[in-house]
């Protein structure tokens, strides 16, 4: 890992076109600004890995419980109608 | 369902859901996080009125996921995407696009989560979904789906 020293106002250029900039520190919480172009997704890690880690989570259910969970659906009283995605 | 196959096995596991010719193919752009290298699914419909599909990769059978409309479970859902995303779905013209929740199933019903923060997109006419990550700072990826 790279690792680089700034101070308040100074920045980082990644690639051709994502500039992070420390804008302000107080105690242990640091701002950054990131100026990227659009089609860069920029969010915090910790959302990211909770995406992950629930996708995760979510692949490959069984057999028994997809089959127990669409009976309950079936069993579930008046739910809007919904548009077929077909 | 058929019950007897295995969990995990090959083609085989997917088939008596009924892959058909009639199954639409979904192209999941970027794929699922953490499944990135996963980007050709179907899209199977497992229960009669549309409320759940089984998302499975034509990659690979082990891949799949069980989707739900937000729509019909969220009827207030109103997730803010980024322009990106707007503009790549046309969001503005108001094009027919639906939102799918990933659905964990729990030991029951009731401890099943559907994941808020990161919704597929899905253009059933172009047949291509992405899951987005929401701007939305106060939705959960492990809502319980019976808080609905």
């Amino acid at each position: 890992m790279l690792v680089l020293s700034r101070k308040v106002g100074e920045s980082i250029v990644i690639g051709d076109d994502v500039v992070v900039t420390i804008l302000e520190i107080r105690g242990d919480l640091i701002r950054v600004g990131i100026d990227a172009p659009k089609r860069v997704k920029v969010h915090r890690s910790e959302v990211f890995e909770a995406i992950e880690a629930a996708n995760k989570e979510a692949v490959a259910p069984t057999r028994e419980a997809m089959s127990e969970f669409a009976s309950a659906i079936k069993g579930l009283p008046v739910l809007p109608k919904t548009k077929d995605p077909e | 369902m058929n019950s007897q196959a295995e969990e995990g096995e090959s083609m085989s596991d997917i088939t008596p859901i009924g892959v058909q010719n009639d199954v639409p193919v979904v192209e999941v752009r970027g794929g699922l996080l953490g499944f990135p290298e996963f980007t050709q699914f179907s899209l199977i419909k497992i229960n009669d009125e549309g409320l759940v599909y089984r998302l499975q990769s034509l990659e690979d059978a082990a891949i799949n996921f069980v989707v739900v409309p937000a729509a019909s479970f969220f009827p207030n859902y109103a997730p803010v995407v980024d322009d990106e995303v707007a503009i790549r779905f046309d969001l503005e013209s108001g094009p027919e696009v639906l939102l799918l929740l990933v659905v964990t199933l729990g030991e029951s019903f009731k401890d099943s989560t559907v994941n808020l923060m990161a919704p597929l997109l899905l253009d059933p006419n172009a047949q291509i979904a992405e899951q987005i990550i929401v701007e939305n700072n106060d939705l959960s990826v492990r809502t319980p789906l019976m808080a609905a």
